[in-house]
Parts: C-alpha cells; structure tokens; sequence
C-alpha cells in the first residue's frame, strides 16, 4: 500500500529532487529510450516498471553516469547536471543497488562496505581497523543488520547480503537511491525485510526508485508508478487506484484476459497409478522427504530461501547425491545417481539459473534443445543435424519463442524466450515427469503468464510436473498442491482451495519466527 | 565443423516485437587469418617467385607441418573440452623417446613398438585426465607438473644423449615413405584429421565435448558425464602427442631429447589461430591445420628470403599474441546486424 500519505508528490508543492526532461539515448539505430521525462521526489518511492527490453536498465544507466544521453535533461535539485561517468553520479547523490551486488565474497563485510570509499587512516598511514569496524557496524545498523562486521560477507544469508549491499550505498548520504531488482533472488519474507528498510529509509527523506519484475511488491511499496514500453514512457501514475492487471496490460501492451487471475483449477483424480513416488528421500541436508505425485498434477515446493527447494528437485534429477530414501517412476523403483539415469527414467529439470546450468552459450539455439536427447538423433554412430532442426523448429514454434531462427544464439533471445527454448528443450524429450526450479525467474511479464499457460498444458497431457517457486503468487496460479519446505523437511501441505498465498505466506512467517 | 549456414527465412516467426534482422555469414574477422595466409604467399612468392612457388617447396611446408599438425589436433581436442595441456610437446619428446630406445637398444619390431608408444600416451593422457578431474588440479598446474615428469623420464631412458644409430630399416620406413612427393607424416596426418572431423562435427561424443567446453555445469545436468568427456580429450591428445613424436623420431631418423619442446609454442598459436578462423571463436580441426600451415609458411619463407632463425620464432610469438586479440575483437559469435 502506499506509504507516505504525508508528502502527497503529486500535489506539485515540494520541488522535484530528481527530473528527466525529454532523455533519450539510442544504440545505433533503436532509440532504447526515447524522450522520457519523469519526476522523482523527496520521501517518494517511485516504481520502475516494464518488460525486459523496454528501457529501464538504459534510463537507470543514463542516471548512474553509465550512459550519456544524446539529448534531454537531468536536473538535479533544480540544477541541470551531466554525468560523464558513474563517480560523479555518486558524488551528486544518487546511491544504485543493483540485482547482484558487486561484492568480494571472501572479503569481510567491512571491506565490502568500504570498497570505494576511503578507510579512515590512523597513525603511520596505516588502516584504523578498528574504527573501520566500528562504522561498518554503525552502517549496518541503518539497515537494521546486526551482525559482525568482520565474518566474511560470503557467509550471510542473500537477503542480507542485500542489506549490506543498502547500506553501501547508503554510506555517501545519497538523496536519491535507485534499486534495481533488488528483491529477485529473495523468498517472501525476506523481502518483507528489505521493504522495511526501504520503507524507513524514505521516511528519512529518500527519494526511491524502484525498479521490479513483481507488481505485487510494487503495490506494497510503492507510491507512484512509471511504466516504459519499447523505450517510451506509456503512463506515470499514482498505484493507488490501479490493479495488477490494470498496470500489467500497461506494461505489455494489450489485454492480459486470458492470463491474469488464472488458477490451475481442481487437482486430477488421483485414481490412476501415481507417476512419481518418493519415500524417505535424505541427503545431508534434507531429511525425510516423502510424497507422491499423480499425472497430470502440478505440485509446488514452496519455502524460505535455504529450505532445501533446490536440493530436493537436484536430488530427484540425480544431480545430487542422497544417503536415503527410495524413487519409484511408474511404480519402477529407481536408482538416481546421475542426471543420465534420471533423464533414462523420463524426469528432466529445468534449473534455477539458465545462465549458470541451463544453456550452452556457445550452441546455437537448435543444438541446445537437442543436447540431452542426442541419442535420438543417431543413424550409425552419426547425427542427423536435419532431424535435430526439425524437432528444435518444432518445439520453438509451439512455444512461440521469439527468434531469430534456430541459428541464433541463446545470448540474441530475452530472458523470457530462452526460457522458452530451455523449457522446449526438456518437453522435446517427452519427459513423464518435469521438474522446474523457479521456472519464471527473472522473466517479463507476458512471457511469465506463457509459460505458466504452457506448463498447465503439459500437465493436461499428463505429465507430472514438480516446481519450487519463491514467488507465492506463483505458486497460487499454477499449483494443484503444495508441500511447504522448511529445514530440509516437509513443514505442511496444502490442497486444492488451501492453496492460497496468505495462508503459505502466514506459514513462512511463522517459520521464520521460530528460528 | 560447424560452418556458418544461411539461415532459413522460413523459421522466422512473424508478430515477434524484438524480431531482430540476423544474417548468419562468414564475416570478415574470421576470414582474416585466410587473408592474412593469402599476403604471405604473396609476399613471399613476390620476392622470391623460383624458391618459394615451387612444387618441391609446395610439398616441403606440407611434409614439415604435419607432425605439428597432428600435434595440434590432440591439443584441439582438449581446447573444446575448455581446458589446456603443456604436456602435449613433451607427450611428444617421450613418445620419439620411448619408440628410439625400444628400436635401437631392445631391438623391437615396428608393431609392438606403435602399440607402446599409444599406450604410454594414453597413461600420459589418464594421468593428466585424473590429475584435473578427479583431484580438481588446474590444468595449468597439472600438465606443467605431468611435463616436467615426462622431461625428467625421457632424459632416463636415453641417458641423455642423440640416438643416431641402430634403427632399424622398418623403424625409418615409418616416417619416411612417400607417395606423389608427400611424405608419411601427410598421410597419417590426413588420417588423424579426417577421423576427428567427423568425431568431432557428426558425432554425439564431437557434440558432447563441445558442450563440456561451452558450460561444464549445463552439460553436466544435460546428462553428459563431463569428467569423462574431460578424461576423453587428454588421452586423445596424449596418444596423439606420443604417436607425433614416434612419426617424428622415425623421419629424422634420429633422436634428440626433448625435441618436443620447440613444438609447444608453434601447437598452441596454430590453435588458437584457428579458433578465429571460419568460425565462431572455437577451435576446430580445420581452423588448427589452416593455423600450422599459415605458421610453417611463414617460417619457411622467412628462411627462404634469408631471415635468420630468430626470425621464425619472432614469427611464430607474433602470430599466437595477434590471433588472440583477433579474437577477442572479432565480432561477437559472428552475428551481424542489419
């Protein structure tokens, strides 16, 4: 909801800390941003909104120095300022927090905080560790951390290491702190965390840009929304009065009927013979994990981040070793101990990071959604390259992935669509069981309501599918079932009209509380 | 291989917003080293047209680069698989060695002697794949570590001197038949080349080595056991290198220890000259064997207008630094937008 009711921005009385008259900036031909103007003010939280392409990034890169606009203004405090350079952003006071902070991990916390800036000296020039440390812990109190400033930063949790990353940015005094997608890694309550700090920080006189995939944060935090579409601004409003659906058909350009609201509705029967059983499934970490899935049911791992999501959907690929429990495929007891075998069984897994283990950067799009099937396109020891490209036209046509062609490489495709290849690339197998990890992750809106289309198809076709998502709205939409993770073990279950965010979010909550 | 194709228009999906105009082609960054290829023999016929074009030097940069070509081939192999081994060169020198001592002071016939000689590179290979693997020693460490060893044991058994005397008239034939002037080390270069061109371009293992190189952990939950494909490439390339340096040895007909030395240097810039070359920065046969002979006529030229021998090592160090930041200024992947 909104937060500051007391420095109505839109009533034009307090002077914009912040504007941009007319800013535009091309790449070549294609204007990225094409004569954007917006308004920031003191104590405002001011949403950044749009699909992957349409701008953001750019206009975020034209404020922090990194990229200067051919033509238009940046008026800081009613002066018309020009950075040439990310140093003199930062000087004029705009703080930036991005996705995935640029930290040492090896380095502790205080010389994380400190990178940039000067330590203070003591005698003989050298370091003065110890106010060093005594103004980290200071810093870190900001935001509301406390934690020893000296343990390597490595070692805290990731919503904390956003704080960290916060109070970085908040070590120059900025007037304006722009977060871009700060909350795209972190589970529910921990972003609840963070929407504190950001909250206290703007009661103190911020100014916030906020820049997020997840209107339904956006609706929690902030106060006005801008919305850019292919480069241009569309609107710029306050989120009082809007609805999620009402700013997603903004951002996406047309009617999102189809998606928005859509529940998986009523779980199959369970009469037929379960397609996946697990019973007692244990590595070092998670302990005890029975369930069984039907066909065609959608089953949702939900949890905190650390609550073993991961490792379990690793565990049933065989991409993880287990000291015990038993797999049955088909009624098939199952020995899973490497992702071939688990892939021999027909289970396949989408993975949380496509960047990290999902695609092969160097691959054209055709060979990607064939490397796990390749002994299916063998005659005599050799590929047949023309039936890999008949089958990888076939799945990224069905998915409707925005290409180029099947030559183009995956680094060409947004985020959304090589999802939709990688996703192509595990159905082409007809896998009997599909196990996804975060499948929406760090993808536009209307390719997220694609994907959420596609895989209740294919659990109407029959296949059971697996997901762990970090958004609970995600899993409202698309589960059948839910089984909530906490610790490694499974903390409760939720059932066809239970599955609802509130009651999984109360869960969570309650979970958090005990530790 | 992996040469670029058009792409067809056809897959083109209409109503995409981002729909960006691609066409797939040779461009000119990856022609460069052909280019480049194409002056030197300008160059040099220019200025010495009687020496340098003629059909007997024609076959001599042919004879003199295949055993450096057959050396690249194995290291090409490891290169794919995205990792490095300085051991190839003295995978060389112990495999002349090894084939010397058991021809002159044993007296072994041919065969047996082939037979070892594949078999110690492929241990030198295992060593090199379990080291990296299985101990998770960094390439660079560990084929370094597995070089010095392999010094060390060449130097033993040939008691550190030249062998020039007692092989045997079969031992010579090995490496000094011919045929239409070209001599044996052409012909089981052509050999080694064309088996890995296919392995390589149309196979699922040539796919899966690719991959490995291309992103290890995607590979791995694509079902592909990496360790193995890694384990793979060495022992390719140290059975190669062994086998190079037994073709070595039997042409020359003598034996200098650590011959293979003088090889590491030229192996490494042919290779990474060809990952530039026809392709989109990766390394492929075709690309190492264009590399090599680009090197060798160079050094060949150089010698031939006069050069001193210094020349074709400032040639060579040259070629390896320029091809590299070819590289990395190429054209990113080889996608041009219009």
């Amino acid at each position: 909801m909104a937060a500051l009711p007391a420095l109505a921005p839109e009533s034009g009385q307090t002077r914009p800390v912040l504007e941009l008259r007319d800013v535009t900036k091309s790449f070549g031909p294609i204007k990225v941003v094409d004569r954007v103007s917006l308004e920031l003010h003191a104590g405002e939280i001011h949403a950044l909104v749009g699909e992957n392409g349409a701008g953001k990034s750019t206009l975020i890169r034209v404020l922090a120095g990194d990229h200067i606009p051919e033509s238009g203004e940046i008026i800081l405090a009613g002066r018309a300022v020009r950075f040439a350079h990310p140093a003199q952003a930062m000087e004029a006071g705009v703080g930036f927090v991005h996705q995935v902070p640029m930290f040492v991990p090896t380095l502790s916390i205080t010389e994380n905080l400190f990178l940039g800036v000067p330590f203070a000296k003591g005698k003989a020039g050298l370091i003065d560790w110890r106010a060093a440390h005594r103004t980290a812990s200071d810093d870190l109190a900001r935001v509301g951390l406390v934690v020893d400033p000296r343990q390597r930063l490595e070692l805290l949790r990731p919503h904390e290491r956003q704080l960290v990353a916060v109070a970085r940015a908040l070590k120059r005094n900025p007037r304006i702190l722009v977060l871009d997608e700060v909350t795209a890694s972190l589970s529910e309550p921990e972003v609840r965390i963070l929407h504190e700090v950001i909250q206290r920080l703007c009661h103190g006189g911020v100014a916030i840009v906020y820049v997020s995939h997840r209107l339904e944060e956006i609706f929690r935090l902030a106060d006005r929304v801008t919305v850019l579409r292919d480069g241009r601004k569309i609107a710029t409003m306050p989120v009082e009065g809007q609805t999620q659906r009402s700013i997603a058909e903004l951002i996406v350009g047309s009617s999102l009927e189809h998606l928005f609201g859509r529940r998986s509705g009523p779980s199959p029967t369970s009469a037929s013979k379960p397609v996946l059983e697990v019973r007692g499934l244990s590595d070092g970490k998670v302990r005890d994990i029975s369930f069984s899935l039907a066909r065609g049911e959608i089953l949702g791992l939900a949890g905190l981040g650390g609550s073993g999501r991961t490792r379990l959907l690793h565990m049933l690929f065989g991409a993880r070793q287990t000291v015990g429990g038993e797999v049955a495929v088909d009624g098939v007891p199952t020995k899973l101990a490497s992702p071939a075998d688990a892939l021999r069984c027909g289970i396949a897994l989408l993975t949380e990071d496509r960047q990290e283990d999902g695609f092969v950067q160097t691959m054209p799009i055709w060979q990607n959604v064939t490397l796990p099937w390749l002994s299916r396109y063998r005659r005599n020891c050799l590929l047949k390259p023309a039936t890999e490209r008949i089958t990888a036209v076939t799945f990224t046509t069905r998915l409707a992935v925005r290409m180029p062609g099947i030559d183009a490489q995956m680094s060409q495709l947004s985020g959304g669509n090589q999802q939709k290849v990688l996703l192509g690339r595990w159905i082409s197998g007809s896998p009997r069981i599909l196990l996804l990890d975060e499948p929406t992750h760090g993808v536009d809106i209307g390719s997220k309501g694609e994907i959420h289309e596609i895989i209740r198809g294919l659990a109407s076709e029959g296949i059971g599918v697996v997901f762990a998502s970090s958004e609970l709205e995600e899993i409202e939409a698309l589960a059948h079932r839910v089984l909530l993770l906490g610790e490694g073990t499974i903390t409760g279950e939720y059932r066809g009209i239970e599955v609802s965010k509130d009651r999984i979010l109360h869960a969570l909550l309650a979970e958090r509380g005990k530790d | 291989m992996d040469l670029p194709v058009a792409s067809a228009g056809s897959e083109e999906l209409g109503g995409g917003i981002k729909t960006v105009a691609f066409r797939r082609s040779l461009d000119l960054g990856s022609l460069m080293p052909i280019i480049f290829f194409a002056a030197l023999v300008f160059v040099f016929g220019a200025a010495e047209p009687r020496a340098f074009l003629s059909h007997d030097n024609f076959n001599s940069i042919l004879n003199d680069g295949a055993v450096l070509a057959i050396l690249g081939c194995g290291l090409t192999v490891v290169l794919i698989v995205g990792e490095f081994d300085l051991s190839i060169a003295a995978a060389a020198s112990f495999g002349g060695a090894l084939a010397a001592v058991l021809g002159t002071d044993l007296g072994w016939p041919v065969l047996p002697i082939v037979l070892a000689v594949v078999a110690s590179g492929i241990l030198i290979g295992m060593v090199n794949g379990v080291l990296i693997t299985h101990f998770e020693i960094p390439a660079l460490i560990a084929t370094i570590g597995v070089s010095s060893l392999l010094d060390g044991m060449t130097l033993w058994i040939t008691g550190n001197s030249i062998i020039f005397t007692g092989f045997s008239d079969q031992f010579l034939f090995v490496g000094s038949w011919s045929l239409w002037g070209l001599q044996a080390p052409v012909f089981y270069l052509a050999f080694v080349a064309v088996i890995l061109i296919v392995i390589l371009g149309y196979t699922k293992t040539g796919r899966h080595l690719y991959a490995t190189g291309g992103n290890r952990a995607a590979s791995r939950m694509s079902g592909i056991d990496v360790k193995r494909k890694v384990m793979l490439a060495f022992v390719v390339a140290g059975a190669l290198g062994a086998l190079a340096g037994f073709v070595y040895t039997s042409r020359q007909g003598s034996l200098t220890p650590q011959f293979g030395t003088g090889f590491l240097l030229p192996t490494f810039a042919a290779s990474f000259l060809g990952s530039v070359t026809l392709s989109q920065r990766s390394f492929h046969i075709v690309g190492t064997l264009i590399g090599v002979y680009l090197i060798e006529t160079g050094s060949v030229g150089l010698l031939i207008v006069g050069g001193p021998a210094y020349t074709q090592q400032l040639f060579a160090g040259a070629v390896l630094i320029l091809a590299t930041i070819g590289a990395r200024y190429q054209r990113p992947l080889g996608v041009r937008k219009s």
